[in-house]
């Protein structure tokens, strides 16, 4: 079973090229969202370690 | 909190500042950090740990990181607020058109937006973490950094950095309520240390890059009152500072090695102080002579003895009292006569 090769529609868009400045942003766009999400991750974790620490063994000896 | 705007190291001063004013670049990530005063906060950072050790009450390690790391963020907030609101004025200085801001790496909505959002998460933290007092104390330095020293006192008054001043004195304070939910006598003896520190340590600095401050109209002392006034005034403070610097011996917060360290290091203060009272630092300056920012004249160097010894000064005050709290050295009860500052 051979697949019959896909054309390419002759009016597709042409997609610009990167120059060095678009790419030279894009990585410190990319950089700048990594440190972004891992000071999300960061929050999350310290968040949840003040929780534990703060209820410490009460949780245990809550009445039931 | 005090950016006191210490002189910043060769890397934040952009060499070619004038033709990046105004135009939009890409912000890294350094940038963001670059907003937040990493130098100031490392010295926010530092008293405040102080303060929290030298509370002496029970808390746990992790809830103590936890203070200390809320105070630097709330710091660093500041700063973010402090260069979003200045951005106008540091444009206009040498030693600042770096900054992120003014340079245009990052644009003045974003600066705001990490401000609010740092001040907002730092004062909730500490509030959940330690205790509502120094979670207050905490949003009353940034509120008074941002809108006191930073949006009226600066552009207004001679006297900005001494009221100013409060905001970077206020972490030890917020460090010991984080312990012990209160603010005794011997907390708020720390604040005054930093409080009277500031003027002296940070006239001195603005005696050799006044013309600076002039360009960009802000009131600071040498270009408001002169610089004889200003060496004056210097004088006054460190012959007040000293005996300020002496009091937590006499309450039993510092033991023998921090009565060295105030008493020789004091002495030395006040050496300094007279010989920049008796010097000609700050007075006009020859306009033949085309003088990079940091180039100081001969006169000037007495101004930056000062400023480099008030630096050393503090840090080693603050560095003996850790010492001794951490390792438990006993105040001299002989001279600890002045009793009750720790309730």
């Amino acid at each position: 079973m051979t697949k019959a090769p896909v054309e390419k529609p002759t009016d597709a868009p042409i997609q610009p090229r990167m120059g060095p400045e678009d790419s030279e942003q894009a990585k410190a766009r990319n950089i700048r969202n990594i440190v972004l999400g891992l000071s999300l991750v960061g929050f999350v974790i310290l968040i949840f370690v003040v929780t534990v620490v703060k209820l410490g063994g009460n949780v245990g000896n809550r009445p039931l | 909190m005090t950016d006191l705007s210490a002189p910043l190291s060769v890397s934040e001063i952009s060499a070619e500042p004038s033709e990046t004013v105004g135009q939009e670049q890409t912000a890294r990530w350094q940038d963001f950090l670059a907003l937040m005063k990493p130098r100031v906060m490392s010295l926010v950072v530092f008293t405040a740990l102080t303060g929290l050790v030298c509370a002496g009450g029970k808390i746990n390690p992790l809830i103590g990181a936890v203070a200390v790391f809320c105070i630097a963020v709330g710091a660093g907030a500041s700063g973010a607020l402090n260069m979003w609101y200045d951005a106008d004025i540091d444009a206009q200085m040498r030693r600042t058109r770096g900054r992120p801001v003014p340079a245009g790496r990052v644009q003045p909505a974003d600066a705001l937006t990490l401000g609010v959002v740092m001040s907002l998460f730092s004062v909730m933290l500490m509030g959940m973490a330690t205790n509502w007092l120094a979670a207050g104390l905490l949003a009353f330095t940034i509120l008074f950094y941002a809108l006191i020293y930073t949006m009226w006192l600066k552009r207004s008054t001679p006297q900005n950095i001494v009221i100013g001043g409060l905001a970077g004195a206020l972490p030890p304070v917020i460090g010991w309520a984080a312990v012990s939910g209160t603010t005794p006598l011997n907390a708020w003896l720390l604040c005054a240390i930093i409080f009277m520190w500031t003027p002296p340590h940070f006239w001195a600095l603005s005696l050799y890059t006044s013309e600076d401050y002039a360009k960009a109209g802000v009131p600071m002392m040498p270009v408001a009152k002169g610089a004889k006034s200003t060496r004056l005034q210097i004088l006054v403070y460190s012959l007040l500072l000293v005996p300020v610097c002496l009091a937590p011996v006499l309450t039993g917060l510092g033991g023998p090695a921090y009565l060295a360290v105030s008493g020789l290091g004091g002495a030395v203060f006040l050496l300094l102080a007279v010989r920049l009272f008796l010097s000609r630092a700050g007075d006009a300056a020859d306009p033949r002579i085309d003088a990079g920012l940091y180039d100081v004249r001969a006169a000037a160097k007495d101004a930056r003895n000062l400023f480099a010894f008030s630096i050393l000064y503090l840090f080693l005050m603050f560095a003996a009292l850790l010492a001794e709290h951490m390792f438990g050295i006993e105040p001299f009860a002989a001279l600890s006569f002045l009793q009750g500052f720790n309730r």
